[in-house]
């Protein structure tokens, strides 16, 4: 089967109805070819080709092409569930990463109320605003430790009636998995974990409560595949692979994991095609103080995400730990075929008041980031206008004529700056001057070109703004 | 681990060797009582030393770690009384006999690298006609960091910056290092490698900047002169970003080195590059080849670079974003770079520098935030660390940072890195946590 990299959008086209029915949104099949091919649509999209059955042929053909490398796995149910996996490449720049590593928060069933309440809230309270997105924990995981069934049950209980989230049971023991049955039917939490000595009842109840499985052996590979391959003929599809992390031997737990994922990219082997799930919880059976394993595990967490970790079990109380993890993951996750954009619109640095310096920049996320980090380093309080360029640079977009001065026009007036500042002076970014007459015009603002870097904009608008308002 | 260190060591040193190894090592090695030093070459037989204990404190880093144990409610209580209620507790990993499961073949990958990066040699002894202690040789791997078929880890070199001149500096770092040497250059560049265990500087000469305080080139060798006299370990060098200035700086530094094989970044498309590089290469220095995350730029000045120095004498740095500040670009970049070196690309197989440093640009790494996202105090280093680790996994050479606890834990990682084989099977106990309550110490 070949690659989807080495895919045309003719050997895709080839296979759909070819009568630009449109039923799919796109204007022609080959536009929904060359989406497909992309994996920015998805193939039941096509009505004619699910339903006939003419095209029966055609459409598992097209599955098979488009089938990804790591198999995607679903953890719990409607609303509340997440996807991981559901790869096709071994490197983003190759094409995309397609669902972001979930993040799970453990709790034990042998921590207090209070404990286990700070762990909830710490889920809850975790909203990081990063460009215009809220990065957020994805999933909490329970863990068996009291040695007591009733108790697991309360504490199971108690957890997803306050939180939202997906649910991860973690135990080897296939007792707890038989007397919370019911509940594994609601919820189809992740069982982590399936193991050597206890696969063989798992299995089963893996298979009548529909629940997808963590399959995890430490220290060797082939035991692990052969493992897996048990499962699989046992009839159990939604499988995750544990290669266990032994946080004094890392390198054992990257390179399988690389390893793991070539194998599922590079040579089709489709015992190695499932998603990877990483507990970083033994940093806390480490030596070490305290902070020491609050930043070992952000450390582990992050190198896990680089190495294919499609979902993380981890323990730190301290939102310090997830913070760098979930940014990191953010962006290796992001398409690496479109520059990340922001929302074109108003944003307030610091406390802008109505004296205060209006500026406009590109909506290029990195761009935007970059501004706004140094205008809020130089402690400047502003009125940021973020116009859409498309997602180009400030020079790209100049030079590609997506810098318009009209969107500039119409951003002034939707935003309602006009009432907001008394003032009718533009900053621009240096890099846009030879566009100052012609945005002077169409918005009848007067311009002031900026510094070509934005690092220099707080000296610049120490030196120079208070002259300019003061004396126009 | 590849054998990357070289240390002279003259038959008086040899009373000092306890302490050249502290620093070598650094002081997690509280509880260590004996050292064998695998991945370093002596002028000696190898030899296996015993040193005593040596604590360096880290005074502002037990100054973090005190900041969070204060925080009330991290603190986590597992109830004794949950298991005294219980009478017949349930075994949490029952002993199960599973049937014996089949073995498959795991195929073995069908990969083979043609390419290797280029060593390149940075600091000279004595006899090599320099003044330095330690030298270090970058780059040399044959295949990417980690991946389907390597054996071994490769470490990177970590170096800690030093600035010409006071410069506005996060709190964090400011705090961390001791604001007493932050316009000391010689004794920032000594702290860093005595008290921080980096295995070399990277010095700023920032004043040159024209835009600063416009520092002649004359003027600025003096601070070179003085870092050299004050570490001993090899220095990189690095000009203000302005091409012109740059070029003075550089030739300058050359021929007044000359021999030192001092490391001299950037060098960029935008230089007179006929100018500047003979003067480097008879002073028989090291460039770093520096672009902006664009892999053509970088074949086109390495291709440039090679009318007047050796392979062994080129570096590259591809520029590392920090974490959430365009990272995925420049991660992106560096990796396909290196895919591409060991592919076969020789325009592309030169070890690689980055600057994990560029981390502080983030908000997040200086600014004040809602005490729920932890004290800057930590959360600064750590977008340092993570900034610096990512750059280990794209294998990276030399990694430059600014924070001691960054060099301090990136090495530690790096340890547990280089340990690939699991064959001695002495990890069962981080299996545990599985199977009993994880007891955290507060």
């Amino acid at each position: 089967m070949p690659k989807i990299t080495k895919l045309t959008p003719i050997q895709i086209y080839r296979l759909l109805p070819k009568t630009n029915c449109k039923a799919c949104g796109e204007e022609s099949c080959m536009a929904f070819a060359i989406k497909l091919l992309n994996l920015q649509t998805s193939i039941e999209k096509c009505r004619p080709l699910v339903e006939d059955e003419k095209y029966r042929k055609n459409y598992e053909e097209l599955k098979r092409l488009l089938k990804p490398s790591v198999r995607e796995v679903v953890i719990g149910r409607g609303e509340k569930s997440v996807k991981i996996g559901g790869e096709y490449v071994m490197h983003r720049h190759e094409l995309t990463y397609m669902r972001k590593t979930v993040i799970a928060v453990l709790v034990e069933d042998s921590m207090s109320q209070e404990v286990i309440d700070s762990r909830i809230e710490l889920i809850k309270k975790f909203r990081f605003e990063y460009l215009d997105k809220v990065l957020t924990l994805d999933a909490i995981a329970i863990k068996f430790s009291s040695g007591d069934f009733d108790r697991f049950l309360k504490v199971f209980e108690y957890v997803r009636s306050r939180i939202d989230k997906p649910i991860i049971v973690c135990s080897l023991n296939p007792k707890l998995y038989e007397k919370i049955g019911e509940l594994l039917r609601d919820e189809r939490p992740l069982i982590y974990a399936v193991t050597r000595d206890n696969w063989h009842i798992m299995v089963d109840i893996a298979k009548k409560f529909d629940c997808p499985c963590t399959v995890m052996h430490v220290g060797d590979l082939r035991t692990l595949i052969s493992l897996v391959n048990a499962v699989k003929k046992r009839g159990v599809e939604d499988i995750c692979i544990d290669p266990g992390l032994i946080p004094t031997k890392l390198g054992y737990s990257i390179k399988t994991s690389t390893l793991l994922r070539w194998l599922a990219c590079n040579e089709e082997y489709e015992l190695a095609g499932y998603p990877i799930v990483t507990s970083t919880v033994p940093v806390w059976c480490c030596d070490g103080d305290y902070t020491q394993k609050v930043v070992l595990e952000s450390c582990i967490a992050a190198l896990m995400i680089i190495r294919y970790a499609s979902l993380l079990i981890m323990y730190s109380p301290e939102a310090v730990t997830y913070l760098p993890v979930v940014v990191l993951r953010e962006n290796y996750y992001s398409d690496p075929r479109r520059p990340t954009t922001i929302q074109p619109g108003l944003k307030e640095i610091g406390k802008p008041s109505e004296k205060s310096p209006v500026l406009v920049t590109c909506n290029y996320a990195l761009t935007y980031s970059i501004v706004t980090s140094d205008l809020e380093k130089g402690k400047v309080d502003a009125y940021l206008l973020v116009i859409d360029t498309e997602g180009y640079a400030v020079d790209v977009s100049v030079a590609a004529d997506k810098f318009r001065p009209e969107k500039i026009a119409e951003l002034i007036k939707s935003t309602g700056i006009e009432s907001k500042v008394k003032h009718r002076y533009l900053i621009i970014p240096g890099k846009a001057a030879k566009l100052a007459g012609s945005i002077e015009e169409v918005t009848g603002w007067k311009v002031i070109v900026g510094p070509v870097d934005s690092s220099e904009l707080p000296n610049f608008i120490e030196k120079h703004w208070k002259k300019i308002v003061e004396g126009g | 681990m590849e054998d990357r260190r070289r240390i002279k060591i003259n038959i008086l040193d040899i009373l000092n060797i306890g302490s050249l190894i502290c620093k070598l090592i650094g002081e997690d090695f509280n509880n260590v009582k004996s050292i064998e030093l695998e991945d370093v070459e002596i002028d000696l037989e190898s030899i296996e030393i015993v040193v005593k204990p040596v604590k360096i404190v880290h005074r502002k880093v037990e100054k973090i770690e005190k900041v969070v144990e204060k925080r009330p409610e991290t603190e986590i209580v597992v109830k004794p009384e949950v298991k005294e209620e219980k009478k017949v507790s349930i075994e949490l990993v029952p002993r199960l006999v599973a049937p014996e499961i089949e073995l498959v073949e795991v195929p073995t990958p069908r990969l083979q690298w043609k390419g290797k990066i280029n060593t390149v040699k940075i600091g000279a002894t004595r006899s090599e006609g320099g003044t330095r202690e330690i030298t270090y040789v970058l780059g040399g791997q044959e295949s990417p960091q980690l991946y389907v078929n390597s054996t071994t880890f490769h470490r990177p070199i970590i170096s800690m910056d030093v600035f010409d001149m006071k410069i506005p500096l996060p709190r964090a770092v400011k705090s961390s290092i001791g604001e007493d040497v932050l316009d000391n250059p010689p004794e920032w560049a000594r702290v860093c490698v005595e008290k921080f265990n980096a295995d070399m500087v990277s010095l700023h000469l920032i004043s040159t900047d024209p835009k600063l305080r416009d520092t002649s080139p004359k003027e600025a060798v003096k601070v070179v002169e003085e870092v050299l006299q004050a570490v001993k370990v090899p220095i990189f060098i690095g000009g203000s970003g302005n091409p012109k200035k740059d070029s003075e700086l550089f030739k300058e530094i050359s021929e007044r080195f000359s021999g030192e094989r001092l490391l001299l970044s950037p060098v960029t498309l935008d230089m007179k590059l006929e100018d500047v590089i003979p003067v480097v290469k008879k002073g028989n220095h090291a460039v770093v080849a520096s672009v902006t995350m664009n892999i053509d730029q970088a074949r086109q000045l390495t291709r440039k670079l090679l009318t007047w120095l050796s392979p062994n004498d080129i570096t590259i740095d591809l520029y590392a974003a920090g974490i959430g500040y365009g990272w995925e670009y420049s991660f992106s970049a560096m990796e396909r770079a290196r895919l591409a070196a060991f592919s076969g690309d020789s325009e592309l197989q030169y070890p690689a520098i980055g600057a994990a440093s560029n981390a502080w640009g983030a908000r997040e790494a200086w600014m004040k935030m809602d005490p729920f996202w932890g004290p800057r105090e930590i959360r600064g280093p750590l977008w340092e660390i993570i900034t610096a680790l990512s750059l280990v996994m794209v294998g990276i050479d030399l990694i430059l940072t600014l924070h001691p606890l960054t060099v301090k834990v990136v090495k530690d990682i790096c340890e547990k890195l280089s340990n690939i084989d699991v064959s001695d099977g002495d990890y069962e106990k981080y299996l545990e946590w599985i199977g009993k309550p994880i007891s955290v110490k507060m």
